[in-house]
């Protein structure tokens, strides 16, 4: 019988899902290779230098990456992936930082060549002193060492010691919660070098992973998290399934409450605002990285933007976790989150955890209307710039949310969208509330609060629900309009129901017809039908549209001149 | 020399011109039996079950003889047929005693030309043994000792690399080249080495799998490709002839396919290049011991495709590469590899409906070639594209334009024509414009300004397989058998002592060329084809390379001139031109030719070796043609130059012979010969001194010439008005 994968010359390995072999094939990669694309029928492995040298770091040698691909390879291993194979094996450990005299770290390097090229980098001159057969590196140049080594393509086995930081009592409670096997898992594959990335889909329990590495290092913890609201999810999370209360978890929020506490939240924002006259230019982060943390948590790490990478090139002596459910970032800055933060420690599937019931099973549509024939000319006649606006605000879409509203009776639903009248008309339609930019951050947590309940069971949000929003009860979600081809939002916005509940979560996405909604939704949904996920096409378009006055899109916008569309947005 | 135009190899000789003397000395009898023998075999080779039996029981050397004459026109010279049976494998014995076998049997016939001893087929059973006899040069070797090539399966990748000029543009250069960023560009999308794709589109180009637009834009030629899928080729009738005669699955080696496709350019079939083969799907490259070889089997596979949500689809190594072009019809291809990755995108959906697909025929190809459920949103996402999707139908075809009221009696006199607008009718491009004039003026409407419209080239349709004879396939075997030392077919050949053939013609039987008007047809087309091929390539050719290669045109075979004018581009022109030049036939290119030839194309033509062989005589080496079809016209002497001498005849005709044009006539001892075109390199004019030679007598046994002839003692009148007085007194 053929065997179940295929290695092709450009190190993807393809292995089909209903081969009977699937799961030996699926067993052996895993130990080496990064499972990029999983959709049905065909998933896809790549065999890259990262995932070679994290299975390197885990121990595997080079002879069993060949066996074990050898073993479920349909064909011979075309010879330049042999070769290349072997070539990253054969770097990973020849550089190494161990910690030096007093101070100072050491720098190992096992090739002449590459001391050589070290040498005369003028990039380097000021962060390498030679010293026989290595450099002396300061503390403080750890990171950017570690970064400039990872571009020549030599990853660096940091083995140097990390900062305990100041001691911290923190148990889980495990009277009210009991972590699920992989989230144990996952925290001791992180506490066991001290420094990584796990990735887990949304709703998985990252929260609880985070939780349960501080318990295991019992050290003062920095938390960053994308928005203010994540950063009070993350607070109550903590209160609720910790030993700690809460005068030991702070929101640290900059000059309004400069508070710090043991365990500190803070945002990215907030750690890359510029100002001040302190050694980085970063006033808050100069504030927090004086404090003695034995942990900072980067929470959603594909978010974090430039300046905080740059400024976790100073934090390598402390522990790193970073928790993502997508550890996919279009500025490619994925080396980035390898070097500083650490590699990839525990990964585990969408779909795994699905079939486990560890997170809901989801059923995804995208529901097609049609445009009234004169929406349709104003959408033709508009700039390029201005069309997405006048698709999203297409009144159709009402009458389909109603009819899917309807459909989920008795249902939690949230409803949401990126253009604010659009969201707006749809609160009228409903008699729902609606959250966005503008609403303040009480009100936010009472509408949460009364939607957790039960008591709002129809819940629209802007953009500003797009992340680390926890309402584990919403079972459907209307997505009326994204912002253009994002596929990191629409993953995002399905993880917003697929906390486990009886009877799954469906996710709809209204598009209108003929239409560049249609591009972007086809973009929008490759993440997750790569992630295994399969998507239903609904047709809508005999729905009537209602009167154009239903949605309230400023005059400039029928009439072909939306002004600034940015404006529409929240 | 009265060779035949009743078959159709070019240089057969006729039964009946066969001297009896010959024949009673080949076959051991009396002239008075000679005659009754002659006539006695000429009735045998007429009677297919005669030589059925008489090839089954002749040794393996005799047929390989045979093939290897009717694989080159029917006639050689000695040391031809010794170079040319060496493909075989034959020793000189044995060539000696497959000569003698045939002789016995007045299959062929010994001949004396000016170059020396000739062999010749026969012309009563020349075409039968021809049918029976071919592809024997195409020994089967042992098929388990055959070892694939393990670069993998070539043809899939020429396919996919082909399919992948529908999505990204890559056009020739105004040299004729591949534009390079063009290449890069696809080579960046596909994974693929720049280098490999170029060499797999240049090979695609040749082979007709990948066609050229008006502007010079590359695209996948479908209907070959879907034909190249399942190991077809008719728009290549050589390379379909050898796959047929490779289809029983043997090995054989490149050096035997290199001499069959040699024969097969003079056949007027050229395959391709033997290089090209082991990418083609059906052919398969690999080694037979240390021999390199190739093996033909025919395309298989199953529906093993995958389509998966995500729009992606897989093609591992066993599917079909039917199945392969069905689907990359419909995708873009984003990988070649082992396994073929493409999209399913909206352009390249949209590319499919353009072509005339519907959104159901490329579901249904999907849904054929895959091994899963095609997913739900896939299938609808297609159906959506190809409802959205606006077509335009471009055609070819007269239009004609007259006053509205006029177009229904336009109509009705022009059946298949239709009205596309108030008085815009268009008439199918298979209607000729004289037609359409004709019907116009007969209902009284006067022409304005035609313009004739090109027709398009025509498109070759896929017929079935070429029949490989069930004799001929027998012949093979035995070809085989001898060349593995089978005992049997070892002990068939006789040992013979080989004597000079010593032929000679009846020179009283030559005929008159019936074909001289034919020679004066070839001319018009091959100045009319130049014309119109300078017309379309004119831009890809340097200035000064023009005259050159007008000049080479000139000197080469019909088949060797399209050979010539096949080439795509400038880079393919040079290479064609490379491989041409060292050719004896152009060897007496005046060195300017030559030089011009060098700077325009970086080719390096052949030098000259021994002037002095020529003599101080006035020689041209351009329009070699055109002065011999003149010097015939008024049945001039003129000095040849063969190469390895010089040779004065008086032209009697230039006529086709099969491919090859022969240049007949007499020399100063009457002795007549009939001169391949190609093998002259320089003509001169007579030197006075030899061309007024008064009281010119015939040879003994020459019949005079007719009485409205030119005199053959050059003197300008006519032969009843000078000599015939003398020679034939009334």
């Amino acid at each position: 019988m053929l065997r179940p994968a295929i290695v092709q010359s450009d190190r993807t390995v393809l292995l089909e899902v209903e081969h009977p072999e699937y799961e030996r094939g699926r067993d052996v990669l895993a130990r080496f290779a990064e499972l990029e694309r999983s959709p049905e029928h065909v998933h896809t492995y790549r065999l890259s230098s990262l995932a070679l040298w994290n299975a390197a770091a885990l121990g595997v040698d080079v002879t069993e990456v060949l066996d074990g691909l050898g073993a479920v390879s349909r064909f011979e291993i075309p010879s330049n992936v042999v070769h290349e194979i072997r070539e990253a094996f054969a770097r990973y450990g020849v550089c190494r930082i161990v910690d030096g005299d007093g101070d100072a770290l050491r720098l190992e390097v096992g090739e002449p060549a590459l001391i050589q090229r070290l040498e005369r980098d003028p990039k380097l001159a000021s962060r390498l002193q030679r010293r026989g057969d290595g450099f002396d590196v300061r503390v403080l140049d750890r990171g950017p060492v570690k970064r400039a080594l990872l571009g020549y393509g030599y990853p660096v086995d940091d083995r140097a010691g990390l900062v305990d930081g100041a001691p911290l009592a923190i148990t889980a409670r495990l009277d009210r919660f009991t972590p699920y096997a992989y989230q144990t898992e996952a925290a001791a594959a992180f506490a066991r070098s001290g420094h990584g990335v796990i990735v887990l889909p949304c709703g998985a329990g990252k929260t609880v992973i985070g939780l349960l590495a501080m318990e295991r290092l019992a050290t003062r913890t920095l938390i960053l998290a994308s928005n203010r609201e994540a950063a009070a999810q993350w607070k109550r999370e903590l209160c609720a399934k910790s030993s700690l209360d809460e005068r030991e978890v702070a929101i640290y929020e900059g000059a309004r409450t400069p508070a710090i506490a043991p365990v500190t939240i803070t945002t990215y924002s907030m750690t890359s605002k510029r100002g001040g006259s302190g050694p980085t230019g970063f006033p808050h982060f100069d504030r927090l990285a004086a404090e003695p943390w034995g942990l900072v948590i980067y929470d959603e790490v594909h978010l974090v933007p430039a300046p905080v990478f740059q400024l976790t090139a100073q934090l390598q002596a402390r522990r790193r976790l970073g928790l993502t459910a997508t550890l996919v970032r279009e500025d490619g800055r994925e080396t980035d989150v390898f070097a500083l933060i650490g590699p990839k420690r525990f990964e585990i599937g969408w779909r795994v955890l699905e079939q486990s019931g560890h997170i809901a099973q989801a059923t995804c549509f995208e529901v097609r209307v049609a445009m009234s024939a004169a929406r349709s000319s104003a959408y033709a006649l508009a700039a390029p710039r201005e069309q997405p606006a006048i698709a999203a605000a297409n009144p159709t879409k009402l009458e389909a949310m109603r009819a899917l509203v309807t459909r989920h009776q008795g249902e939690r639903i949230l409803v949401m969208g990126t253009y604010l009248e659009p969201l707006r008309a749809a609160a009228r339609e409903l008699g729902a509330p609606l959250v966005c930019g503008d609403t303040p951050h009480r009100e936010r947590e009472k509408i949460f609060a009364e939607f957790r309940s039960g008591a709002i069971r129809t819940l629209l949000l802007s953009r500003v629900g797009n992340f680390a929003i926890d309402l584990p009860e919403a079972s459907v979600l209307i997505q009326l309009s994204g912002t253009m081809g994002s596929r990191q939002e629409e993953a995002q916005r399905l993880g917003r129901i697929l906390r486990p509940k009886p009877g799954g979560a469906s996710f709809y996405t209204i598009v209108s017809r003929h239409t560049r909604e249609e591009d972007f939704a086809l973009h929008r949904q490759l993440f997750l039908t790569e992630q295994g996920y399969r998507f239903f096409i609904e047709d809508m378009t005999a729905l009537a549209p209602p009167l154009e006055a239903a949605i309230v899109v400023p005059p400039a916008a029928e009439s072909g001149d939306l002004g600034d569309p940015d404006a529409l947005l929240n | 020399m009265p060779f035949s135009t009743r078959s159709a190899l070019p240089t057969t000789w006729p039964l009946e011109s066969l001297n009896l003397e010959l024949v009673a000395k080949l076959l051991h009898c009396s002239t008075a039996e000679a005659h009754t023998q002659r006539d006695r075999f000429a009735a045998h080779h007429a009677d297919d079950a005669w030589l059925d039996r008489t090839l089954a029981a002749l040794p393996v050397p005799a047929l390989c003889v045979a093939a290897a004459l009717a694989s080159h026109g029917g006639m050689l010279h000695h040391p031809e047929l010794e170079a040319h049976t060496g493909a075989f494998g034959l020793e000189a014995h044995e060539l000696d005693a497959g000569v003698f076998e045939l002789l016995q049997l007045l299959l062929v016939a010994p001949l004396q030309s000016p170059r020396g001893e000739c062999l010749a087929l026969v012309t009563s059973g020349a075409d039968r043994l021809a049918a029976r006899v071919a592809g024997l040069e195409l020994v089967p070797l042992a098929r388990e000792a055959f070892v694939a090539d393990p670069r993998g399966d070539s043809g899939r990748s020429l396919i996919a690399a082909a399919m992948a000029l529908a999505t990204t543009s890559v056009r020739l250069t105004t040299a004729g080249a591949l534009n390079r960023t063009g290449i890069k560009k696809l080579a960046k999308q596909l994974g693929h080495d720049a280098d490999a794709l170029e060499h797999l589109i240049y090979a695609g180009l040749e082979l007709g799998l990948v066609s050229t637009g008006d502007d010079d834009e590359l695209s996948p030629a479908l209907d070959h490709l879907h034909a190249a899928a399942v190991g077809r080729y008719p728009h290549l009738p050589g390379l379909e002839s050898l796959a047929a005669w490779m289809r029983d699955g043997a090995p054989v080696a490149v050096d035997a396919i290199e001499a069959y496709s040699e024969a097969s350019m003079y056949r007027g079939s050229p395959t391709v290049r033997v290089d090209l083969l082991g990418l083609l799907p059906g052919f398969t490259a690999g080694t037979v011991g240390a021999r390199a070889s190739l093996i033909a089997v025919e395309p298989t596979g199953h529906p093993a495709a995958s389509v998966t949500p995500s729009f992606e689809v897989f093609v591992p190594p066993e599917s079909h590469p039917r199945d392969l072009v069905d689907i990359l019809a419909a995708c873009e291809v984003t990988r070649i590899d082992r396994a073929i990755v493409a999209r399913i995108t909206k352009s390249s959906v949209s590319r499919a409906i353009g072509r005339g697909a519907t959104a159901d025929q490329i579901l249904g190809a999907l849904a054929a070639a895959t091994r899963t459920p095609l997913p739900q949103n896939v299938g609808a996402a297609i159906r959506d594209w190809a409802g959205s999707t606006t077509t335009a139908t471009i055609d070819r075809g007269t239009v004609v334009v007259v006053a509205p009221q006029e177009q229904a009696r336009v109509l009705a006199a022009l059946p298949r024509a239709r009205a596309v607008a108030p008085g815009v009718i268009v008439i199918p491009e298979d209607v000729t414009t004289r037609a359409v004039s004709s019907a116009l003026r007969k209902l009284g409407i006067l022409e304005r300004t035609p313009e004739p419209v090109p027709a398009p080239p025509p498109v070759a349709p896929i017929t079935r397989a070429l029949p490989v004879p069930a004799q001929a396939t027998v012949l093979r075997a035995r070809v085989a058998a001898y060349h593995r030392g089978d005992p049997h077919e070892r002990s068939l050949v006789k040992h013979v002592v080989r004597e000079p053939l010593g032929g000679r013609s009846d020179r009283g039987s030559e005929r008159r060329a019936p074909a001289a008007k034919r020679s004066v047809n070839v001319t018009e087309n091959l100045v009319q084809r130049v014309e119109r091929w300078e017309a379309q390539h004119a831009e890809m050719l340097p200035i000064d390379g023009f005259d050159g290669l007008v000049a080479v045109l000139e000197q080469l075979s019909t088949v060797d001139r399209q050979f010539l004018l096949a080439a795509r581009g400038r880079a393919e022109l040079a290479r064609r031109l490379t491989v041409m030049l060292p050719r004896p036939v152009l060897a007496g290119l005046a060195p300017d030719v030559l030089l011009d030839l060098e700077n325009a194309f970086g080719c390096t033509p052949p030098r000259h070796a021994d002037p002095d062989r020529r003599g101080d005589l006035d020689w041209h080496t351009d329009h070699a043609l055109a002065r011999l079809e003149a010097a015939a016209r008024t049945h001039s002497t003129v000095v040849l130059d063969l190469g390895t001498r010089t040779c004065t005849i008086a032209v009697h005709r230039v006529a086709p012979r099969g491919t090859a044009l022969l240049v007949f006539g007499e020399d100063q001892d009457a002795v007549s010969h009939a001169i391949r075109l190609d093998e002259i390199r320089a003509i001169a004019d007579v030197p006075p001194a030899t061309a007024t030679a008064a009281g010119w007598q015939p040879a003994p046994g020459m019949t005079p010439p007719p009485g409205h002839v030119k005199c053959p003692c050059m003197s300008g009148k006519r032969y009843r008005d000078c000599c015939r007085s003398a020679i034939q007194p009334s």
